[in-house]
C-alpha cells in the first residue's frame, strides 16, 4: 500500500506538469491581457507607456522564457506576485482555499450524513413511503440548479425570517459560532445536488446487493436482516458509492464557484474567475494548479478507502 | 481665476452649517469651470436630510458593488478603484456632491495669468502615518505623473501641464503649455491626481496600502472581501468625519445587497432600478435617487464601410428608439443624452431639444437615406458588446437595438464577449467593431466627452474626421473664459449631432438604499461616496 501510494505521488508530477503547461497557454491565447485590462477603455495612454507595463509584468519576453521563470519560481516554492496587487500569490490562495476547503468538505458531510441513511432506507423499505419520500428529495435535488436555490434561501432568510449572518467571513478557529451562521446556507444549496446523487445511488447499489445470491444464502442461514445490512450489503454497496464521490468532489469546487458568488464568499473560485476576468496570470495559474493538486489528491485519497472497503482490491505489484 | 476659500471651511468649524453650505456651493459652482449645479434637470440628487445636530461616533458597514482590485491612485483605470481610495486620498480640489470644485489640500489658488496656476496649500495636515503634508510631496507625485513613460492611466488629464514648481513649503505652481481650463478639475476628479506623500513609491505597496491625508485611514484591506476604514482624528476638516468606523464589504451581487439591507446587516447598498423596485415597500429604508453622469453610448466604427458615410449614420440614428430602449433596458431610468452627458454642469445640450430635433425616430426616413447611400437589405453588423461591472444593460440594449435595426433591415448580430476580450478588441488600433456599447463615466471636464473620440489626430479616434470639430475642440480646451467655452462647446455639440459619429443613448440614475438611521448621507452624479460619507452619521 506505501509503495502505491509513493507511485501514485510520483505520478503527479508529469499530471501537474501537463496541467501547468495547459493553463499557461490557455490563459495566454485568451485575447486581451493584463496590459489591455490595467489601461481599461477609458484611460488613454502612449504605446511608450504600454510598453513600459508590458516590460513591468514581464510580458516582453517570450512565451516559453516566461514559461521557465514561472516554473524556476515554484521549484523555489515561489508560486509568483499578483499583477494586479503585487502581493505573492501563494498567501491569497491558501487564504481563499481555507473557505472554500470548509465549504466543499461541510458540503459533503452533509450529504453523506442525509444520504446514505436515506438512500439506505429507501432500499429496505422499497416502495414504501419513505422510498416515495426520498425520490422526490431526489428528484427535486438533481432539477433545481444551485444558483438558483442559494438565491432562494438568500430571500426567504432576509425577507421573511429578517436574519442575514456578518457580512464578513469569519474563520471558524475565529469564531465557530458565527462561521456555522455563515456557511449554513451556502453549505445547503451546495450539497443539495450531491445529496440528491448519492441517495439514488446508496440506494440502487444496496438493492442490486440485496437481490444477491450470497445476501440470500445469509437469510436462508436465519441471519436477521439488520445484520445481513450490516455485515454484508452494506460494505458491499458502499464501492461503487465512493467511486462517484471522488468525482463528486471535482464537481463541487465547481459548483463552490457560483455558491460562493452568491453570498459572497471570499473562496478560491471567485478568486480564480476574477483573476481571469483581470488577467491575473500568476494568481490563476496557481490557483488552477491547487484545485489540480486537490483534485487528484481527493481521488488518490478515495482509491485508498476504496483499497480499505474491498479487500479483493489491491494496489501492490 | 478669483481666489477661493470655500465651503469646506465653513464646514470646518463647529457645527456643520449644511443648508448653508450647500447654499453657497450652488453659488460657487458655475464660475468655477467645470460643472454647475445639477438643477437644471428639475431632479437634483437627493439627500438624506438630518433631522438634528449629527452625533458623532458609531461603526456602520456599508456595501461595495465591486471589488477595488489596486488601491493605487495613480496607476489605476478602474472606477471601483477610485471608490476602494476616495475616502484616504486626497488632491488639491476636491468635488462636493454637487460636483462643484471645492478647495481640499489647496486651501486656495490664483492665477497670475493664464498659464500660471499657485496653490497655497493647507497648513497642518498630517499624512496618516503623523508627518507633515508639504509642497514636496506635491512636487513628488506629480514627477510621477508627468513622467511620459511613467505608470500613471490618466496622465493625459494633465498633458498641457508644463511644470511644477514647489515655491515655499507650502506653495506650489503650476506652469501650463497653454491655457488649460480642465486643471481644477483632473485634480477632483481623483484619476492618477490623489497626492501621495513623497517617497511613497518605494515605500509602500501601494496596491493594498495606503497612507493619505483623508477623513478616513484604510486599517485592512481584504481583496475581495472588505476594506475597513477607522477615522483620521487628526483629518484637517475637523469635526469630520463623523462615524468611527466603516466596512465596506464587497458585495458584488444585487440580491445579497437586496437581503443585507432587509435584514438591517448592512447599513447602505447602491441599487438598480430592479433592486428599488424590490425594496420600495420596504420600512425603514430610505432610498436616494438622482441623475447619474453615466452615459450610454453606441460608438461607431466610422474606418469602416458603409459606416464612415454620414447618411448611413444618420439612418442608424433615426432608426433607434431612444424611449423604447430607455424603458426596456434601464427600466424606465434614465434620460436622454447629447455628446456631453446630461446632467454634467450647464455643458449639456437640453433633452427637450434632442428629442424634438435630433432624435426623432423614424424608421421609414431612415430606409430611404441606406436605400440612397447604397446599403443592400440585410446589411450585416457587428455588434459588440461586454456586461460591464455585471450592469444588465448591455446586453438588453443590444436586443432591443437588434430588433429595432431589424425593421430598418440591417442584421445586428450580436457579439458577446468578457471584458478583457473588449477591451483589447476596442483598443488602438485594432477597432475591431462596426459597434460597440460603452459608457462614459464621470469626467472631469467637458472635454473628457469629446477629445479623445473627435479630434481626428488622437489615437482613440475611431475614423471620425471633420476639421471645423477640430478646430473647435482645440479652442475649447484654451478657452478659459466661461461664457466663450460654453459658447463653444454648444457649437461643436451640434455638429456632432449632425454628424453622428456616435448614437448617444442617455444617462442612468444613483440609486442607493440606506437605513433610516443613516444620516447626512448626500449623494452625488458621480457616483463618489467620499463627500456623503463624510457627513455621514448615525441617529441610533
Amino acid at each position: 500500500m506505501g509503495r502505491y501510494i509513493v507511485h501514485r505521488l510520483i505520478l503527479l508530477v508529469p499530471t501537474l506538469l501537463g496541467i501547468s503547461v495547459l493553463v499557461f497557454v490557455l490563459l495566454r491565447l485568451l485575447p486581451g491581457n493584463v496590459v489591455d485590462v490595467f489601461v481599461g477603455h477609458e484611460a488613454v495612454v502612449s504605446q511608450a507607456q504600454r510598453q513600459a507595463l508590458y516590460h513591468r509584468f514581464g510580458l516582453d519576453a517570450p512565451i516559453s522564457v516566461q514559461y521557465l521563470r514561472w516554473l524556476a519560481g515554484i521549484g523555489h516554492g515561489d508560486l509568483g506576485l499578483s499583477l494586479r496587487t503585487g502581493q505573492p500569490v501563494m498567501r491569497d490562495i491558501l487564504d481563499r482555499l481555507a473557505v472554500t476547503a470548509e465549504l466543499t468538505v461541510l458540503s459533503a458531510c452533509l450529504a453523506w450524513l442525509i444520504a446514505i441513511p436515506l438512500g439506505v432506507l429507501a432500499a429496505v423499505r422499497r416502495s414504501g413511503g419513505v422510498d416515495l419520500a426520498a425520490h422526490m428529495i431526489a428528484l427535486i435535488g438533481l432539477t433545481v440548479p444551485s444558483f438558483w436555490l442559494a438565491t432562494l434561501l438568500l430571500l426567504v432568510t432576509s425577507v421573511y425570517l429578517r436574519w442575514q449572518p456578518s457580512p464578513i467571513w469569519v474563520s471558524p478557529f475565529e469564531s465557530p459560532g458565527t462561521n456555522a451562521q455563515q456557511m449554513i446556507l451556502p453549505v445547503l444549496s451546495l450539497s443539495a445536488a450531491l445529496t440528491a446523487g448519492v441517495m439514488r445511488m446508496m440506494r440502487s447499489s444496496l438493492l442490486d446487493v440485496l437481490g444477491a445470491e450470497y445476501v440470500r444464502t445469509a437469510r436462508a442461514k436465519g441471519l436477521a436482516g439488520a445484520a445481513i445490512l450490516a455485515r454484508h450489503a452494506l460494505r458491499n454497496a458502499a464501492i461503487p458509492v465512493i467511486t462517484v464521490q471522488g468525482i463528486q468532489v471535482g464537481y463541487l469546487l465547481g459548483g463552490a464557484v457560483v455558491i460562493e458568488q452568491v453570498y459572497g464568499l471570499p473562496g478560491l473560485g471567485w478568486e480564480i474567475l476574477n483573476g481571469i476576468y483581470q488577467r491575473d496570470y500568476p494568481l490563476v495559474q496557481a490557483g488552477v494548479l491547487c484545485v489540480a493538486v486537490g483534485f487528484v489528491l481527493v481521488n488518490l485519497l478515495v482509491d485508498v478507502v476504496y483499497a480499505y472497503v474491498d479487500p479483493r482490491i489491491r494496489y501492490d505489484g | 481665476m478669483e481666489s477661493t476659500s470655500g465651503p469646506a471651511d465653513s464646514a470646518r468649524g463647529g457645527r456643520f452649517p449644511r443648508r448653508e453650505l450647500l447654499g453657497r456651493a450652488a453659488a460657487l459652482g458655475v464660475g468655477l469651470g467645470t460643472s454647475g449645479a445639477l438643477l437644471a434637470l428639475g431632479d437634483a440628487p437627493a439627500v438624506a436630510v438630518p433631522a438634528a445636530t449629527p452625533r458623532p461616533g458609531g461603526r456602520s458597514i456599508w456595501a461595495a458593488e465591486s471589488d477595488p482590485v489596486s488601491l493605487n491612485p495613480i496607476t489605476n483605470s478602474l472606477f471601483a478603484s477610485v471608490q476602494g481610495f476616495e475616502h484616504c486620498y486626497e488632491s488639491l480640489t476636491a468635488y462636493d456632491a454637487k460636483m462643484n470644485i471645492v478647495p481640499a489640500l489647496a486651501q486656495s489658488w490664483e492665477t497670475p495669468n493664464e498659464t500660471t496656476y499657485i496653490f497655497h496649500l493647507r497648513r497642518g495636515v498630517r499624512w496618516h502615518d503623523g508627518t507633515e503634508f508639504t509642497a514636496d510631496d506635491v512636487a513628488y507625485t506629480f514627477g510621477i505623473v508627468l513622467d511620459p513613460k511613467g505608470p500613471a492611466v490618466y496622465r493625459s488629464n494633465f498633458d498641457q501641464v508644463d511644470k511644477v514648481q514647489v515655491v515655499d513649503k507650502h506653495t506650489v505652481k503650476l506652469l501650463t503649455k497653454a491655457p488649460f481650463p480642465p486643471l481644477l478639475g483632473a485634480f477632483a476628479i481623483l484619476r492618477s491626481s490623489a497626492i501621495v506623500q513623497k517617497g511613497a513609491l518605494d515605500k509602500y505597496n501601494m496596491e493594498t496600502q495606503i497612507v493619505g491625508t483623508g477623513p478616513y485611514r484604510l486599517a485592512e484591506y481584504v481583496p475581495k472581501s472588505y476594506l475597513r476604514l477607522v477615522r483620521n482624528r487628526d483629518y484637517w476638516g475637523k469635526p469630520l468625519p463623523y462615524l468611527d468606523e466603516v466596512l465596506f464589504k464587497i458585495m458584488t451581487e444585487e440580491d445579497a445587497r437586496v437581503a443585507g439591507l432587509r435584514a438591517r446587516s448592512i447599513d447602505y447598498a447602491f441599487l438598480t432600478p430592479l433592486g428599488e423596485q424590490r425594496l420600495r415597500s420596504e420600512r425603514g429604508l430610505t432610498i436616494l435617487k438622482g441623475p447619474r453622469i453615466f452615459l450610454y453610448v453606441f460608438q461607431i466604427n466610422m474606418l469602416r464601410k458603409p459606416w464612415s458615410d454620414v447618411r448611413v449614420r444618420r439612418a442608424l440614428n433615426l432608426a433607434v428608439d431612444r424611449r423604447e430602449m430607455i424603458a426596456k433596458a434601464l427600466n424606465g431610468a434614465g434620460t436622454v443624452s447629447g455628446p456631453i452627458a446630461t446632467g454634467f454642469g450647464h455643458w449639456f445640450v437640453p433633452p427637450a431639444e434632442l428629442e424634438r430635433k435630433w432624435y426623432v425616430h423614424d424608421p421609414e426616413e431612415a430606409k430611404r437615406l441606406l436605400k440612397g447611400a447604397g446599403v443592400p437589405e440585410g446589411q450585416p453588423l457587428d455588434l459588440l458588446v461586454t456586461p460591464f461591472g455585471g450592469s444588465g444593460f448591455y446586453t438588453a440594449a443590444a436586443v432591443v437595438f437588434k430588433e429595432q435595426m431589424q425593421k430598418v433591415g440591417i442584421d445586428v448580430k450580436i457579439r458577446q464577449v468578457e471584458p478583457g476580450v473588449f477591451d483589447k478588441e476596442i483598443s488602438p488600433p485594432t477597432f475591431n467593431y462596426d459597434i460597440q456599447i460603452n459608457a462614459f463615466t464621470p469626467r472631469h471636464d467637458p472635454d473628457g466627452f469629446l477629445w479623445n473620440r473627435f479630434y481626428s489626430k488622437n489615437a482613440y479616434a475611431d475614423g471620425y474626421s471633420n476639421p471645423k470639430v477640430d478646430d473647435l475642440l482645440l479652442r475649447a480646451r484654451t478657452t478659459v473664459n466661461p461664457a466663450q467655452r460654453k459658447a463653444l462647446y454648444d457649437e461643436v455639440q451640434r455638429l456632432l449631432l449632425a454628424d453622428v459619429p456616435m448614437l448617444w443613448i442617455a444617462v442612468d440614475q444613483v440609486i442607493e438604499g440606506l437605513q433610516d438611521y443613516v444620516q447626512g448621507y448626500q449623494q452625488s452624479p458621480f457616483t463618489r461616496r467620499d463627500w456623503g460619507l463624510k457627513h455621514a452619521w448615525l441617529q441610533k
